[in-house]
């Protein structure tokens, strides 16, 4: 190994190959932490090299010291998985001269979210010839290769090391990913025809988001490099990414379509077309693809395929285009599918919620996704809590975070319970939560703000004032400020404020309270609160606002906006859905019919409002057959074509 | 080298209109005029006096030869170009010229243009024809009379200067059809071995469209045709492709095409035709593949008979349509944009490229590629537009196509003002309809409709009913009157009168059907569509009969949506063919 302070890894990485090898040797490479000492006591033999930009002549140096039969190299920031041990011992006793290792990657918040996999070459027959080239991606293979051509490698299935590195947060990898490119192109300019560094190059490229050079690059790779080579699947599968970073959409398909010519088993591909025609409102591209990552067999490890892409993110992908073309069943369907080939997967489970409608449909909501899903831990019930809670069904998210103790629960939940109570009317109960977090607290804004609703969605007049004064006077920024005035203001009859202008801060926040305000019935409070609002901010949140009217179906009110919204922007297509969606509520499916059309022609892109249109003119011929066969009864003819419309 | 000299020799009979451009074409590249008259009754002796005083009568008498070699006997000098009165040269005074004194051949053949349409170049096929020749040659043969040249070594054929032949009108096309056919058998009578007859039958008999008899002469033909011969041979293969493919025999096509492609694998037309009949099969993608061959092999040498387009805007647009089918957008995108790159005029590649644009790119983005490319200024292409995004549901669109081009009488003004109107201006369309009043231009029935339900929107009851009492007027009006009287009622009194008459409820279908694309800005405008509609649906929904009707109409119209949703979303495919 070569390390260079490397003291909060180095145990870990140490501890899992005890067992495995018979000697560590470690070369440090100017370490000022206690990196040595850690070696040292593992029972590691240490020398101290100073660094030279240059990896493979730090590995070298350590192998002159090596005295076993084979080389196992690992970097700090890895460790061996536990099952690894045995299986090392017994390829040892193979034929091979070499072994590829999969080597996982932990990436993610916590770690344990999400994994991609990789393959590299990590064990080999200890030989005097084989020696390290390459400043950066130290190669050996292709040496071994040159020594020996008859040399043969494996894929060690069973041995996997865990990378860390990945852990780090963003700023030192982006100080990485820059030192990298550094020393690679230092490299290649010794060495301009190496394609294995070309190809790190434009990885490296890729990784530090300059999309259109890494795609230029590795393309330019592609054409040069043995077809044969371990990491050109990966290869194809980069030049893809890149053109898709770069938002090329066609070259990026023109590549995966490439790459499915050598590899047609490639789910990654297949996934990746398909996002990539769904950036392209490409459906039924989108759709076929998916479809295709689907039907993919397990995939090869050099492929270092991306976890999901033929599973639950493929899953997740069509069922969100189920849900794009209006059919909820099948939607759920996916989205089921997802969960249950990753549990921890929560995008699905959030989607599958949301069709069930907590808000509406709550015993109905609880009782499928308990059938779904066991919330055994404290995790999972706080999750689904926070989950209802999003959804506006306060009551259900109240029914979770009440399952948990009180002592287990984060500051942050506690206020999202606090509010369940509020919208149950507990007032003092969510007071008392509410009360725990004073001046100075994270959570002292959030708990003010609401412990000051809960007291205005009871009309408390002198209540609000108080603690608005209160709170004011501890010094909010512009929009809160402003927010809280006017909420002490709606409940006096007098005005005495001009109408706030309000930015999207302030917005988030009345948004808010308008829904905490409807899901109380008090519409009246509600529209007191956007009276305070100048024009010209209501008209610019006049879709918004009318999405929320009609949510909770105060369809006088969302038309209103609608129409405030469609009168400012004639163009838009959204808001002549939207206000189609109003219209057919309200019976008035002339217009609604008109506002559909209006929409699809505005733009012909949104499966949508095909859908809606569809579904309401099946809506209008069932209703005209309907009245028929009871006003005509003596003509089958009407009651028939009922039964079939019915049936559709 | 003496200087030579060139003599026009021409016969005519009647054609007094044509003649003239023909000899403006020609007047100043050939050294003298003569021309023979065969017995006109108009005004082309005349005509033809005013460029020569070679001016002879010579009796008709059933024998082109005999005519035309008489003419020659008129002429002076070593060359004689011999055109009809229904051809002119399109000719720099130079080519005839350098032709004849490159000193290689006695005789030529130049290119004929066979224009589908008078005016510009668009869409003709291309024959090579033996026009230009020393004064030795005579014609040979009572009709489709060649000039006989024994040696073929010493026939050269040019690329230029090339004849333009102005196609006659049908019922005229037809009576000289019937004419030909009866010589042409006395001539097949008389020498029976004369594939060139045969031909000129089969071309004869194709243009009545008696395929099966043309069949047998082409097939007649081609069985006595060399190879070699390809001045004739290429057409008649062509022919008999075509006469066979019209006769629904596409497998006897086919086989046609796939053995003379390997005779003659640099003919490009063989293959369009192949694609063609591919296309018929719906066998797309392998079409597709002819096609690219055909474009891939370009113009082919001059003496193939040629349609033009076939190497170029014709094959593309053929393989706009099949990569369509297979469901390649993209590609069926760039070839109707090659089609229209290769020739500007010919639009018909246009239709299908906006739809499928519309498809996938904002309104804004498809009027710009269509400005961009001038396609507005041209008023009888701007016109097809706007009936294009009429009917696409797009009425203010299909309004700002036509805002370019001038006032215009016609079809042209209807539409404009339709479009106005369902583009939610309202008021102007009703000014435009006046103005169309005032021009005496008879407004249709529909207009009316059009005109009255606009002015019901607008609450202008009084002069909504002044309209129905002049459609009551109209002999053709009654059905109209009858459902725009219903409508009327409904909006007005909100009393619903029964319609009884299902023309009455067609009246009011379309009405509703136009109602469905207005394409308003404003809301509360919409609102009064919307009132049109709701008034005509509860008149129909009052009847067991039009109710009937109504149902039908709505689920057609639910149809409707679902192809188009069908065509937006799913038939666009990409990564995996």
């Amino acid at each position: 190994m070569i390390v260079k302070d490397e003291e909060a890894n180095l145990a870990r990485c140490l501890n899992s190959v005890r067992g495995a090898v018979d000697e560590i040797i470690i070369v440090d490479t100017g370490s000022v932490d206690q990196t040595k000492l850690v070696a040292e006591n593992a029972g590691a033999k240490v020398i101290s090299l100073a660094w030279q930009d240059n990896f493979s002549m730090a590995r070298n140096a350590s192998l002159e010291l090596a005295s076993g039969d084979w080389i196992l190299f690992l970097d700090a920031d890895e460790a061996l998985e536990p099952g690894s041990v045995q299986v090392l011992r017994r390829i040892a006793e193979e034929e091979h001269e070499g072994y590829f290792i999969k080597v996982v990657n932990l990436i993610g918040e916590s770690g344990s979210v999400e994994t991609s996999p990789d393959i590299i070459f990590r064990m080999y027959r200890n030989k005097p010839q084989y020696r390290f080239r390459g400043a950066i991606h130290e190669q050996i293979v292709d040496v071994i290769f040159e020594q020996n051509n008859q040399a043969s490698f494996q894929v060690a299935e069973d041995v996997v090391i865990k990378h860390y590195g990945y852990l780090n947060q963003q700023i030192i990898e982006k100080d990485k990913k820059n030192r990298n490119l550094a020393i690679i192109k230092k490299e290649l300019e010794n060495d301009p025809d190496n394609k294995t560094l070309r190809y790190h190059y434009g990885i490296e490229l890729y990784r530090a988001d300059r999309f259109e050079e890494a795609a230029a690059e590795l393309t330019q790779t592609a054409n040069t490099v043995d077809r044969g080579a371990i990491y050109y699947p990966k290869l194809l599968r980069y030049i893809a990414l890149a053109y898709y970073g770069a938002r090329n959409y066609d070259l990026a398909l023109e590549a995966i379509s490439r790459g499915l010519q050598f590899f047609p088993n490639y789910a990654d591909l297949y996934y990746y077309g398909g996002l990539i025609q769904l950036e392209q409102r490409n459906f039924a591209g989108a759709y076929e693809a998916f479809q295709l990552a689907l039907s993919t067999p397990e995939q090869p490890a050099y492929y270092a395929p991306f976890s999901g892409s033929r599973g639950f993110r493929a899953y997740y992908q069509m069922g969100h285009l189920a849900e794009t073309f209006g059919n909820e069943e099948e939607a759920l369907r996916y989205y089921i599918l997802s969960m249950q080939d990753n549990p921890e997967f929560t995008m699905a489970l959030c989607a599958i919620v949301k069709i069930l409608n907590p808000r509406q449909d709550p015993e109905y909501t609880r009782q499928a996704m308990e059938k779904l899903c066991d919330f055994c831990t404290v995790e999972a019930t706080r999750f689904i809590g926070t989950v209802y809670f999003s959804e506006g069904a306060y009551r259900l998210a109240l029914d979770y975070f009440d399952r948990i103790d009180s002592s287990c629960l984060d500051s942050y939940t506690e206020v999202l319970k606090a509010i369940c109570l509020i919208q149950q009317k507990r007032t003092l109960e969510a007071i008392r939560i509410l009360d725990k977090m004073p001046l100075g607290h994270p959570q002292y804004p959030l708990a003010r703000l609401n412990k000051i609703l809960s007291f205005w969605l009871l009309r408390n007049r002198i209540k609000v004032r108080d603690l608005c004064n209160d709170f004011l006077s501890v010094g909010l920024s512009a929009e809160t400020g402003s927010v809280v005035s006017m909420l002490k203001e709606t409940l006096y009859k007098r005005v005495s404020a001009p109408p706030a202008a309000l930015g999207a801060e302030g917005m988030l926040l009345i948004k808010d309270i308008i829904i905490r305000a409807l899901d109380l019935q008090e519409a009246e409070l509600a529209g007191a609160l956007l009276a305070k609002l100048d024009k010209a901010t209501q008209r610019e949140n006049a879709l918004a606002l009318s999405r929320i009217f009609t949510e909770y179906q105060y369809w006088d009110t969302a038309l209103y906006y609608a129409e405030l919204y469609v009168g400012e922007h004639p163009d838009s297509a959204e808001g002549w859905f939207q206000t189609g969606d109003i219209l057919c509520h309200k019976n008035q499916n002339e217009r609604a019919c008109l506002c559909y059309r209006r929409a699809l022609t505005l733009d012909p892109r949104q499966p949508q409002y095909y859908v809606k249109l569809i579904k309401l003119y099946q809506a209008m011929r069932r209703e005209l057959l309907a009245e028929a066969a009871l006003k005509y009864p003596d003509m089958p003819f009407f009651s028939q074509l009922l039964e079939e419309a019915s049936a559709e | 080298m003496s200087l030579q000299r060139i003599s026009l020799a021409i016969i005519v009979r009647n054609e007094g209109r044509r003649l003239k451009e023909c000899l403006e074409s020609v007047k100043d590249i050939v050294d003298e005029i003569v021309i023979v008259d065969t017995g006109s009754c108009d005004d082309t002796v005349r005509i033809a006096k005013q460029y020569t005083d070679k001016v002879y009568s010579f009796p008709w008498g059933n024998d082109f030869s005999a005519a035309r070699n008489f003419a020659i006997e008129q002429t002076t000098h070593e060359w004689i170009l011999s055109l009809d009165a229904d051809e002119r040269l399109d000719a720099q005074a130079g080519d005839l010229r350098c032709l004849i004194n490159q000193n290689r051949y006695s005789a030529y053949c130049l290119p004929l243009y066979a224009l589908k349409e008078a005016g510009d170049y668009r869409e003709h096929d291309r024959f090579v024809v033996l026009r230009l020749f020393q004064r030795k040659y005579q014609f040979q043969g009572a009709i489709h009379e060649y000039v006989f040249v024994s040696d073929p070594q010493e026939i050269g054929i040019a690329a230029a200067p090339v004849i333009c032949h102005i196609e006659v009108a049908a019922a005229e096309r037809h009576v000289r059809r019937g004419r030909n056919i009866a010589l042409l058998k006395k001539a097949v009578a008389e020498h029976a071995a004369d594939p060139c007859l045969q031909y000129y039958l089969g071309v004869e008999w194709l243009g009545l469209g008696r395929f099966k008899l043309a069949i047998g002469a082409f097939q007649e033909a081609l069985r006595q045709f060399s190879p070699g011969q390809i001045i004739f041979r290429s057409p008649t293969v062509r022919h008999l492709i075509q006469c066979y493919k019209n006769d629904g025999q596409l497998d006897a096509a086919l086989c046609l095409c796939l053995e003379e492609s390997q005779q003659y694998p640099e003919y490009a037309d063989l293959f369009f035709d192949a694609g063609v009949l591919f296309e018929l099969k719906n066998e797309y993608s392998i079409a597709a593949k002819w096609f690219q061959e055909a474009v891939r092999l370009g113009t082919p040498p001059i003496a193939f008979f040629h349609t033009d387009g076939t190497e170029g805007y014709l094959a593309n647009y053929h393989l706009g349509y099949c990569a369509e089918k297979i469901g390649l957008h993209k590609e069926a995108v760039s070839y109707y944009e090659a089609a229209l790159n290769n020739e500007r005029n010919y639009y018909y590649p246009l239709y299908p490229l906006v739809l499928l644009q519309l498809a996938r790119r904002s309104t804004e983005d498809v009027m710009r590629y269509l400005s961009e490319r001038g396609y507005f200024a041209i008023p009888e292409v701007a016109e097809k537009l706007a009936e294009l995004f009429w009917s696409a549901g797009l009425p203010d669109i299909g309004q700002r196509c036509l805002a370019s081009i001038g006032m215009r009488q016609g079809a042209g003004w209807e539409l404009r003002t339709r479009c106005q109107l369902y583009g939610g201006d309202i008021t102007g369309a009703l000014q435009s309809m006046e103005q169309m009043r005032h021009s005496s231009f008879e407004l249709p029935l529909e207009m009316r409709a059009d005109e009255i339900a606009a002015l019901l929107m607008q609450g202008r009851f009084e002069e909504a009913r002044g309209q129905l009492w002049e459609l009551w007027r109209r002999p053709a009006g009654k059905d109209a009157f009858r459902a725009l009287f219903c409508l009327y009622k409904r909006l007005c009194d909100n009393t619903l009168l029964s319609l009884a008459n299902r023309k009455a409820a067609a009246v009011l279908l379309n009405l509703e059907g136009r109602c469905l694309r207005a394409q308003t800005r404003d809301f509360q405008q919409q609102g009064g569509f919307a009132a049109v509609i709701r008034a005509i649906r509860e008149i129909l929904a009052s009847e067991a009969e039009t109710l009937t009707l109504l149902i039908d109409d709505l689920s057609e119209k639910e149809q409707d949506i679902k192809r188009n949703l069908e065509y937006t979303c799913t038939a666009l495919r990409g990564l995996c063919r």
